[in-house]
């Protein structure tokens, strides 16, 4: 009677580290709470030659789903380094700094007052 | 028919050209990008003849602004990023058309291989947009910064541009059981010298062994649902504002006085017979 087939792999532990796409997921419920939900985050994540793509959009729903590509990033299956742009983050900290400087950039100020003051004006 | 003037002003303070070609040619959308000054003053130009009908449409794209010769409520944003703006333009008792304006990366800080990947990234941008109005009415425009037959505007997964209306009117094509969809690129038709047109839309001379010299960066292509409305006779690439000529003596753009860019104006036939 043949043995049965043992199971060969080892005990699997879940990284501790915060995969990007998380942290992008966190961002983008916070700025539908922070705005009453007049404007919604939206994280859309794509494949391509081993490497995954994460674009983050501002989300209007007032004006017909109207969206803004605020940025892209990309990384492998390691998680980190994250690239976006010209930058390469090499640890989670570096990629929340980061993000943090986006978001509070000007332009990113500009965009979200410019598209809550447009739903206001349409509803 | 529509009117459509577009044109990369490379940060040039050019607001009275542009009003000059806007008037001469009776454009009814107006297409910029790279435009240095504010919409208002683009605007007061504008509007400062008889007719004082052109409205700013919002957007958030800077590089890219859109005025039209009505009401802006009718070229509704539908979305934008860094270079890419989309509008629904739904003017009454038109047919509705999905209007990309772009102003892609240049050669000079992007190789050939990234301008195509991006290519591929504005082409699911594209899609998703048709799908979100429910229509493949596109007209995509802009400077590209790629010529018609480079990887990103022919591939598949890219643009998937031909050059042929007979070959674009199959609608779409499969790769490896991918369905892509085309666009019918008139541009092809722009390069070398013909009688009374420039030799394409972007000079670029440099000591290298390959060189085009004329570029045609400035496009417009079109879905097959729209393509029979787009008559590729009507479509120029403009060198004079006026009695002024945007082309230095040895005919290439003069790009001291004007953009190293020259201007593009097409029609597109909206109106729907009930």
């Amino acid at each position: 009677m043949a043995q049965p087939i043992p199971d060969l792999w080892p005990e699997i532990e879940q990284s501790q580290v915060v995969p990007p796409v998380a942290i992008l997921r966190e961002q983008a419920a916070l700025l539908g709470k922070k705005t009453n939900y007049l404007l919604e985050g939206r994280v859309v994540t794509r494949t391509n030659s081993g490497r995954f793509f994460h674009s983050f959009y501002i989300v209007a729903p007032a004006l017909d789903g109207y969206e803004y590509k605020l940025f892209d990033i990309s990384h492998d299956e390691r998680l980190y380094p994250v690239q976006i742009n010209v930058a390469s983050l090499n640890s989670e900290q570096e990629f929340m700094e980061h993000i943090r400087d986006i978001l509070n950039s000007d332009k990113t100020k500009s965009v979200v007052s410019s598209l809550l003051a447009q739903v206001k004006a349409t509803s | 028919m529509t009117k459509f003037l577009y044109w990369n002003t490379n940060r040039k303070p050019l607001t009275s050209a542009i009003a000059t070609l806007v008037r001469a040619h009776e454009v009814d959308i107006l297409i910029l990008s790279e435009y240095a000054s504010s919409p208002a003053s683009m605007l007061q130009a504008l509007n400062s003849g008889a007719r004082a009908d052109f409205q700013f449409a919002f957007d958030l794209c800077e590089r890219i602004r859109i005025f039209t010769r009505f009401s802006s409520s009718f070229i509704r944003a539908t979305y934008d990023d860094d270079r890419v703006s989309v509008r629904h333009l739904t003017l009454p008792a038109q047919r509705q058309v999905l209007i990309v304006a772009v102003h892609l990366p240049s050669k000079r800080f992007w190789s050939e291989d990234s301008q195509a990947f991006e290519c591929t990234e504005l082409s699911r941008t594209v899609i998703e947009q048709e799908e979100k109005v429910g229509h493949r009415n596109t007209v995509l425009v802009g400077d590209l910064n790629m010529n018609p037959f480079e990887k990103g505007l022919v591939s598949a997964n890219g643009l998937n541009a031909v050059s042929s209306r007979q070959v674009a009117s199959r609608g779409s094509r499969h790769v490896l059981s991918r369905q892509y969809p085309f666009f019918f690129n008139p541009m092809w038709a722009h390069f070398g010298d013909r009688r009374g047109h420039p030799p394409g839309s972007y000079y670029y001379d440099r000591a290298e062994l390959v060189n085009h010299y004329w570029n045609v960066f400035e496009q417009v292509m079109v879905r097959p649902d729209v393509m029979e409305r787009c008559d590729g006779e009507e479509i120029k690439i403009l060198t004079t504002p006026g009695d002024v000529s945007l082309l230095r003596n040895d005919g290439t753009p003069n790009s001291k006085d004007f953009s190293d860019h020259l201007p593009l104006l097409f029609e597109i036939g909206l109106k729907e017979e009930f």
